[in-house]
């Protein structure tokens, strides 16, 4: 038998003691996973959060920020010069429209008012069309309001679709996704005057649709030449078309609802924000979504925070609770130390022993770790997430009075126990047992054999 | 041989110092027989540590085999008593989580002798002092207080030692045990050439040595070996 068998054999000396001392350290452990993988997954969420935000700024007529009345449109004459600011590596123009579905009641707007949806301020260009909303009832109604007031508003929106032109028709932010992904057919040119649409694959399932397909809108047949799919239930129900088309079937030619400008890098944004400002005046209302994120992942930071300061706290426990037992089981085997050393052994050898014992309980609480934390990983972080405010600010309603479809999904957080919790549990668990034993190691160098020795 | 040279041992103790070695000389020759005697407290057991590098003496020195041994670092007093001497406890101290066998081997293993050649000669020696099948393989807990001794005598051996240093080796065993036990120690002593130094504070054993060093308050007496020779 090794040194290392005799500290392995030594672990299992007292079955109790044993199961006793695996239980308590894998119950510390088990809450250092746990706080390990929610740090990690919070992290995750953040750095996805505000890298799906990525280098984006918005701009709308004015009023669109504060929800108030809106001005006029922009025109693409008003966003030229955008292109051409430093920092700026790319400029999205989108124009809305909505249709009621053929046969569902017609809710004009009143005449002199323009309506939009009720928290929204996007303007609606209502047209019809033949597709069915694949959207439940439920979910449709959506309800609309209009402005100036007092006006009274259409009955419901519950029957409505909504279009979306854009230069860039891939571009998830323009129907109020984080992602867009074409799963059928390919994308459509956002610059081409031809009437050709994208459509949600709950949009072609609910109306048979393939590539390929036609539908009618506005009085136009338009031939689907994509299917696409979101993270967002709500963009199944938009239709997007290239920015001439759309502008043209509303009588808008020319006009600009939104543009999205990417900006070269997040340490560019503030410095191109207050250029875009300066170049389109007041007439224009110019947000970028960073603030909001951060301020949303701001909760979440919190619960990185509880995080580490738990798995700092759980760490702690561990290597005192070790500790402790490590000193018991030195003071308890005294005699047997004196012994060994009497026989040959080296102190070195001896505490290899005592470290190699350690070794095991460690070793054996972070299965029982790992077991905890599988079970308890999820459940902890969502109870963390749910109790520091993220989910209050999951609600906040984004620039332009619309929920940000970035932070529409903050508060699901996948928290898994990975391999990389494990193995950075494994890394700990040497520490531990290598810190804990260093007090054994301390007590065993002190041990004079003839002392224990003579008090036989 | 094994020579000790006005070797003394002073304790703290309270606000004093207590001496339980004053100024010991003795020589004993290789293959001896000795007894230790003495009342309890007469400093037998420091004595035996003394001469087992378990302590430091605070003065004299103790030459073993050609080498002071009270000069030698801790590193070498490691390997002095692995390879030089073997223990023999009252209390057996066999570690008891280990069989009859593992015990044996043990003392070999901090010397670095392979596994197999480790078992061989862990057996061997069981036989030797009368274990044999199935003891071989007990634990301790589960085995007689001589059985115990014997196996603590075989774990004494494995190192080939050239001194064997046994404190009070049938203290707890029945006088028939006893005399078994101190049988084979003396037969290892013959056989062997091994050194036997067996403190103890029983006549009967202390009869059977080739020679008797009587101790009173830490001094050596002349005192009256089996053959009648002066032990100063």
């Amino acid at each position: 038998m090794t040194t290392a068998g005799r500290g392995i054999r030594n672990a299992f000396r007292s079955a109790t003691r044993t199961v006793s001392i695996i239980l308590i350290l894998g119950l510390a452990i088990g809450l250092a996973v746990v706080m390990l993988t929610a740090h990690r997954s919070v992290s995750d969420k953040i750095a996805a959060t505000l890298g799906s935000v990525g280098n984006n700024v918005t701009i709308g007529p004015s009023g669109y920020s504060t929800g108030g009345l809106l001005g006029k449109n922009l025109t693409a004459a008003d966003l030229a010069p955008i292109a051409h600011l430093h920092g700026v590596t790319g400029v999205d123009e989108s124009i809305n429209g909505a249709a009621n579905t053929i046969g569902a009641p017609q809710n004009p707007c009143p005449k002199g008012a323009t309506c939009h949806p009720a928290g929204g301020r996007h303007t609606i260009k209502l047209g019809s069309t033949n597709l069915k909303s694949p959207m439940s009832l439920a979910a449709r109604r959506v309800g609309l309001a209009c402005e100036p007031k007092p006006c009274t508003p259409p009955v419901s929106g519950s029957q409505q679709l909504y279009f979306t032109g854009s230069t860039q028709p891939t571009n998830p932010v323009n129907i109020g996704a984080a992602t867009l992904r074409i799963v059928s057919g390919h994308a459509i040119s956002g610059t081409t005057p031809a009437d050709v649409a994208m459509v949600s694959t709950a949009m072609a399932k609910e109306n048979g649709l393939k590539v390929g397909s036609t539908f009618t809108a506005y009085g136009k047949t338009f031939t689907v030449a994509a299917i696409f799919e979101t993270d967002n239930q709500s963009a199944d129900n938009t239709v997007v078309t290239p920015l001439p088309v759309l502008q043209r079937l509303t009588g808008d030619t020319g006009q600009v609802e939104t543009a999205v400008v990417t900006v070269a890098s997040l340490t560019e944004l503030a410095a191109t924000t207050s250029a875009i400002e300066h170049a389109l005046g007041p007439e224009a209302s110019v947000v970028s979504y960073t603030a909001d994120a951060e301020k949303a992942v701001g909760a979440l930071d919190g619960v990185k925070s509880i995080a580490v300061y738990s798995l700092a706290g759980a760490t702690v426990a561990a290597v005192v609770i070790l500790f402790l037992v490590m000193v018991m089981i030195v003071r308890e085997r005294k005699r047997e130390i004196g012994i060994l050393k009497a026989i040959g052994a080296s102190n070195g050898r001896i505490m290899a022993q005592f470290t190699t014992e350690a070794v095991t309980f460690t070793l054996l609480g972070l299965v029982v770790g790992a077991v905890v934390g599988v079970i308890a990983a999820s459940p902890v972080t969502s109870a963390l997430v749910s109790n520091t405010g993220a989910s209050a600010d999951t609600g906040t309603r984004g620039v332009f009075g619309a929920a940000s479809p970035y932070l529409s999904h903050l508060t699901d957080i996948n928290a898994q126990v990975g391999w990389g919790a494990i193995l950075y549990g494994l890394a700990a668990t040497v520490l531990v047992a290598v810190l804990a034993s260093a007090a054994a190691a301390w007590m065993i160098g002190r041990i004079r054999p003839a002392q224990v020795l003579r008090s036989e | 041989m094994l020579e000790a040279r006005e070797v003394t041992k002073s304790f703290r103790s309270g606000n004093g110092t207590v001496t339980a070695v004053n100024g010991v000389t003795m020589t004993i020759a290789d293959g001896e027989f000795v007894a230790i005697v003495g009342r309890s407290g007469s400093g037998k057991t420091t004595l035996m540590n003394l001469l087992g590098a378990l302590e430091r003496p605070t003065n004299g020195i103790i030459i073993a085999d050609g080498q002071d041994i009270t000069q030698l670092s801790p590193r070498e007093l490691v390997h002095y008593r692995g390879r030089k001497i073997g223990f023999v406890f009252q209390s057996y101290n066999l570690v008891p989580n280990l069989t009859s066998t593992e015990n044996v081997m043990l003392p070999m293993e901090f010397i670095g002798v392979g596994k197999s050649e480790r078992r061989t000669r862990a057996r061997q020696l069981l036989e030797q002092v009368e274990l044999t099948g199935a003891k071989q393989q007990r634990k301790p807990g589960r085995m007689s207080g001589g059985e115990q001794q014997r196996v603590a005598i075989a774990r004494a051996l494995a190192n080939k030692p050239s001194i064997i240093l046994a404190d009070e080796p049938a203290g707890n065993l029945d006088s028939q045990t006893s005399s078994t036990i101190i049988d084979l120690l003396r037969g290892l002593s013959h056989s062997e050439g091994t050194t036997v130094i067996v403190v103890t504070h029983d006549a009967t054993i202390a009869d059977q040595a080739d020679r008797m060093l009587q101790l009173e308050d830490g001094r050596l007496l002349p005192a009256t070996q089996a053959a009648g020779e002066d032990v100063r």
